[in-house]
C-alpha cells in the first residue's frame, strides 16, 4: 500500500493505459510495435532530463536546443550530400559540437536565473526555434551558399519543408534485424540508447554526479563550502543538450525524413511529461523512472486516440484525448508533486 | 601560528570591522565573544574566504600563517591555507550519505580527466576509508554510509566538523556558533572534541553566545564591539561580569526612562503553550521590550500572533482569544505590527510614499474615499491624501523628492518612517514594532525613538519592541522581558543594570 502512495501517478496512468488499451480494441503486438518505435525516438530526450532535475534546476524544457542542433547538423550532411556511416558520423560531431556550444549559451542564461529555470527554460526553447526556422527559411541560399540544389524551394532561398534523411537512415536499418507486427525493426538504436543510459549511469556516480546532487539540495550550502555551482550547472545542461542532440538523431533515422521547420517542436513537452508519468518530480529523477515513463505515456498516447474514437464513435474527439493527456499529465503530476513537496515541508 | 594585523572590512555603509590585531598558538583555542554585529561574523568570513567579503572588495589589512604572509583571495584559498570553519547553520547536504557530505569537493578520484575534472571517476573504498578515519578522529562511530537526514543534531554536527577535519593540511579550525542548536550532553560532547582536536596542534576559533562554554574551553577570549577589539583576556583573568560589560559598553544608558506607574488594566497575554505558568502580560499603555540573543524565540509574539513566525504561545486581546495570522481581524481591533524585514512585509518598495503611508487605513479614514458608503468601490480623494502624506513627511522629517516617490528609492531610515507613517495613520491600540532601528543612521534612530515615546505618550498606544538592541529598549521602555530559549527568562523593569540585562540573555542571574 505504501508502495503504491509513494508511485501514485505510474501506478493512476498504468490504470488507465489498461483501460485505454482495453476500449482502443488493438492487439498487444501492435502495441508492442507501436511503443519500440517511440521508446527509440524519444528515450534518450528523456534521459537528457535526468541531470539538470538533480541539479536543482526542474525540467530543462530548452533541450529543444539539442534537438535543433541535431536538425541543422542532418541538413548540413545532407546538403554535403554526404552518404552512408560517413553521414552519420558527420552528423553526430557536428550536432554534438553545436549542443555544446548552445547548451553553455543556454547555460548562461539559466545561471542568471536561478529559481526560476523552467519557465526561462521554455522561452529559450520558443525563442532558439525561431531563430532556428530564421536560418533555414532566408539564411540558407541567401547568406549560406547551399551545394545541394534539390532540397531548396524553388524561389532559390530556404530550405525545403521535408526532406529526405535516407543517407542516415538507411545506415542502420540492415544491422540486427528482427521482427515485430510484420515489420522489420532494427536493434541497433536500441544499443545506442543503452550505450547512453550507460554513459549517464557513470555520470551520475562521478565526481559530477555528487556535486551535482549536491548543488541541488541546497544551491546555498553548495555557495557556502566554495563548489564552483554555476560550471556544476552548465555541464549538466551541455550533457542534456548533447543526449537531446543524440535523441533528435535517433528520431530522424528512425523516421527517415527530416521535418525541417516542424521536427523538434514538441519533443520537450513530452519528454517532460513521460518522466513525470514515471514517477519523477521536479527535484528528484532516476533512470527508472524515465524508462517506465516512457513505456506508460507512450502506451496512453498510441490507445487512447482510438479509445476516445471507439467510445465516442468521433476521431476529433481521439485526437483530443491526445493533447490532453501530453499536457494534463504534466499539470497532475506537477500538482501532485507540490501536495507531497508541501507535506514533507510541514514535517521538518 | 595564525596573525593578523590591522585586519578591516568597509561595506558601502562604512567599516563593519577596524584594526582588529590578533595571534593564535598552535593548538590553542581562542574565543571570541561580542553582541550581534559586533563584527564576529565578519571576521570569520574574511578568514574563511566568503563571497560576501570577496564580491565587496575585500579586506585590508594582513593575515600571516607562520610567519608568512598571506593573501586570501577565495574560499578555495582559505582551504588550501589550512583554514576550515563550522558554519553556525549546518552547512550539509539533506538526503546524502555522511560520506558524500565529508569528501564533497575533495573527493578521491579514480582517473583524473584533463579538461572536465568533474567527469573523474570517484574512488569510493578511498572515500569511505577517509570519512571514516575522519569520523574516528573526532570520536565518532558513525557509519559514513549512513544518510544524513537520519542522523541527529548532533551527529550531524560532527559530520560536519569531520568534513573539515579531512582537508589535508588543516591548521586552524573556526566554529561559529556550534552549539547553539545542541543539548547539554551533546555540547558537552562537542566542547571535549574541540579539545581534542587542539591538542593535536590545530589552532581553534570558538565563537559562541554561551559564554559558560567560552570559560570553560578557551585559552583566551577577545571581546568585539561595533567593530572593534575592545579588550583580550588570559584564562586567569576570565571574569563573566567584565565579559558582559565590555560586550555592550559603558555608556549604555543614555537617558532611563523616568519610572511611571503602570495602568492595571491587562491589554494583551500571551500564554505558553506547554508551559501555562509562563505568561507574558502587556498593561494598557505601556511600552514593553521583548530581547534575547538571536534565535531565542523572542519573533513568537507580534510576529507570530501575525502569522510571520512559527510561535508556540496563545494570544488573547482583553480577555479574547485571537487567531494567529489572522491579519485582518487583528487589524480591525486596533493591533498594528511594523515588522523586522521592513521591504518584505511592511511595505510595498515599488508603490510610492502616498500609497505606502495609506495602504489598508482606507477603514479607519473614510475622509480619504469620496464615497465613503462603499468604500470598496470608492475613488480615492488624491487632494486629501497628498496634503495629508505632505503633512506627515514634514511631521516625520522624512527625506525624500515628493510623495510620489517610490519608496526603494529611500533609505532604511526613511522607509522606517514612512512604516510609522503608516502606524500613525492607523492609529493603532497596540503596536508591535520589530527592530525598529536596525540599519538605521544615529540621527534618524533618535527619531524613530522618540516618535515611538510620542505615540505611546500622546496617543496612549501600547507598544511593543522586539530588539536586540538593549541600550535603547532601556531607554524607552516600561519593561523588558528577556526570551531565553524560546521562552519568556526573566522580565526587568526600568532601572535594571546592563550587567544583569546581558547575563540573562544567557540565561544567567549576576552573581
Amino acid at each position: 500500500m505504501k508502495h503504491i502512495k509513494n508511485n501514485l501517478v505510474p501506478v493512476c496512468i498504468f490504470l488507465l493505459a489498461v483501460i485505454s488499451f482495453y476500449f482502443a480494441d488493438v492487439s498487444g503486438k501492435y502495441l508492442a510495435s507501436e511503443i519500440y518505435t517511440r521508446f527509440i525516438r524519444n528515450a534518450l530526450f528523456v534521459l537528457a532530463l535526468i541531470l539538470p532535475i538533480s541539479c536543482g534546476m526542474g525540467i530543462n524544457f530548452a533541450i529543444v536546443v539539442g534537438a535543433i542542433s541535431a536538425q541543422m547538423a542532418i541538413v548540413f550532411a545532407i546538403d554535403l550530400m554526404l552518404e552512408g556511416p560517413a553521414a552519420l558520423l558527420f552528423t553526430m560531431s557536428v550536432s554534438i559540437f553545436l549542443s555544446i556550444v548552445f547548451g553553455l549559451m543556454v547555460a548562461a542564461l539559466l545561471n542568471r536565473a536561478k529559481g526560476r529555470e523552467m519557465i526561462v527554460s521554455i522561452m529559450i526553447g520558443q525563442l532558439s526555434s525561431v531563430l532556428y526556422q530564421f536560418v533555414f527559411m532566408v539564411a540558407f541560399g541567401l547568406i549560406i551558399t547551399p551545394h545541394n540544389e534539390a532540397i531548396l524551394l524553388d524561389r532559390g532561398i530556404g530550405v525545403r519543408s521535408m526532406i529526405d534523411a535516407k543517407n542516415i537512415s538507411s545506415v542502420i536499418d540492415g544491422i540486427f534485424p528482427f521482427q515485430l507486427d510484420g515489420k522489420t525493426y532494427s536493434l541497433f538504436p536500441l544499443i545506442i540508447i543503452a550505450v547512453f543510459a550507460l554513459l549517464l549511469f557513470y555520470i551520475q556516480r562521478s565526481r559530477l554526479g555528487v556535486l551535482a546532487k549536491a548543488v541541488g539540495k541546497n544551491i546555498h550550502t553548495a555557495d557556502v563550502l566554495g563548489l564552483k555551482t554555476n560550471k556544476i550547472r552548465s555541464l549538466c545542461i551541455v550533457i542534456s543538450t548533447i543526449f537531446a542532440a543524440m535523441s533528435q538523431i535517433l528520431y530522424v533515422t528512425d523516421f527517415g525524413t527530416v521535418n525541417v521547420y516542424t521536427g523538434h517542436i514538441g519533443m520537450d513537452t513530452n519528454a517532460a511529461a513521460a518522466i513525470l508519468v514515471g514517477g519523477a518530480t521536479l527535484k528528484g529523477a532516476s533512470m527508472k523512472n524515465c524508462f517506465l515513463g516512457l513505456i506508460l505515456f507512450h502506451a496512453l498516447f498510441i490507445t487512447s486516440p482510438m479509445a476516445g474514437q471507439n467510445l465516442f464513435q468521433n476521431p476529433s474527439v481521439g485526437e483530443y484525448f491526445r493533447s490532453f493527456l501530453a499536457y494534463g499529465v504534466i499539470i497532475i503530476a506537477l500538482i501532485m508533486n507540490l501536495k507531497t513537496e508541501k507535506k514533507k515541508a510541514s514535517f521538518a | 601560528m595564525i596573525e593578523v594585523k590591522g585586519l578591516s572590512k568597509k561595506f558601502d555603509s562604512g567599516y563593519v570591522l577596524k584594526d582588529i590585531d590578533l595571534q593564535i598558538e598552535d593548538g590553542e583555542i581562542y574565543g571570541i565573544i561580542g553582541a550581534n554585529g559586533s563584527g564576529k561574523s565578519t571576521f570569520l568570513n574574511i578568514l574563511n574566504g566568503k563571497d560576501t567579503i570577496v564580491k565587496t572588495g575585500g579586506y585590508e589589512g594582513d593575515i600571516f600563517i607562520d610567519g608568512e604572509k598571506v593573501r586570501i583571495l577565495d574560499h578555495q584559498h582559505s582551504v588550501s591555507h589550512g583554514i576550515s570553519m563550522v558554519h553556525q547553520e549546518l552547512a550539509l547536504f539533506p538526503g546524502m550519505r555522511a560520506v558524500d557530505n565529508i569528501k564533497i569537493n575533495h573527493e578521491n578520484v579514480k582517473w583524473e580527466l584533463p579538461v572536465i575534472p568533474e567527469l573523474s571517476r570517484l574512488d569510493e573504498k578511498k572515500n569511505l576509508e577517509d570519512a571514516k578515519t575522519a569520523l574516528e578522529r573526532i570520536g565518532t562511530e558513525l557509519d559514513p554510509v549512513r544518510n544524513i537526514d537520519n542522523l541527529s543534531l548532533n551527529q550531524k554536527q560532527f559530520v560536519e566538523i569531520a568534513r573539515e577535519l579531512d582537508h589535508q593540511n588543516i591548521r586552524l579550525l573556526m566554529l561559529d556558533e556550534p552549539t547553539s542548536s545542541l543539548n547539554i550532553t551533546e555540547t558537552e560532547k562537542l566542547l571535549s572534541c574541540v579539545q581534542e582536536i587542539a591538542s593535536r596542534g590545530i589552532s581553534v576559533i570558538f565563537v559562541s553566545h554561551r559564554l559558560e562554554e567560552i570559560e570553560k574551553i578557551c585559552h583566551r577570549v577577545s571581546v568585539f564591539r561595533d567593530g572593534r577589539l575592545i579588550s583580550t583576556y588570559k584564562k586567569a583573568d576570565f571574569d563573566l561580569n567584565r565579559f558582559a560589560e565590555d560586550m555592550v559598553g559603558q555608556k549604555i544608558v543614555k537617558a532611563a526612562r523616568e519610572r511611571r506607574q503602570l495602568s492595571e488594566e491587562t491589554i494583551l497575554e500571551y500564554r505558553c503553550r506547554d508551559d501555562d505558568g509562563n505568561t507574558l502580560t502587556i498593561k494598557k499603555g505601556e511600552i514593553l521590550g521583548i530581547t534575547g540573543l538571536a534565535g531565542q524565540g523572542q519573533e513568537q509574539f507580534l510576529a507570530g500572533l501575525f502569522g510571520l513566525a512559527k510561535t508556540n504561545y496563545t494570544t488573547s486581546f482583553k480577555g479574547e482569544m485571537l487567531k494567529d495570522g489572522d491579519t485582518h481581524g487583528l487589524i480591525g481591533k486596533g493591533i498594528y505590527y511594523i515588522s523586522e524585514n521592513r521591504g518584505v512585509d511592511s511595505l510595498l518598495l515599488d508603490s510610492s510614499i502616498w500609497e505606502n503611508m495609506i495602504f489598508g487605513t482606507e477603514g479607519k479614514h473614510q475622509d480619504f474615499l469620496s464615497l465613503s458608503r462603499i468604500p470598496g468601490l470608492s475613488f480615492l480623494k488624491r487632494d486629501r491624501i497628498r496634503s495629508y502624506t505632505e503633512q506627515m513627511i514634514e511631521k516625520l522629517n522624512i527625506v525624500c523628492a515628493d510623495p510620489q516617490q517610490p519608496v526603494r528609492e529611500l533609505s532604511g531610515g526613511n522607509q522606517q518612517k514612512v512604516c510609522i507613517g503608516r502606524a500613525l495613520t492607523f492609529e493603532p491600540e497596540l503596536l508591535g514594532i520589530g527592530e525598529p532601528t536596525r540599519g538605521i543612521d544615529i540621527y534618524s534612530k533618535e527619531l524613530i525613538l522618540n516618535w515611538i515615546l510620542k505615540m505611546n505618550q500622546e496617543m496612549n498606544t501600547t507598544v511593543v519592541v522586539v530588539s536586540g538592541e538593549l541600550e535603547e529598549l532601556m531607554r524607552i521602555c516600561d519593561r523588558i522581558a528577556v526570551m531565553y530559549q524560546g521562552k519568556i527568562h526573566r522580565i526587568f523593569n526600568t532601572g535594571v543594570s546592563p550587567e544583569e540585562l546581558s547575563l540573562a540573555l544567557y540565561g544567567k542571574a549576576a552573581s
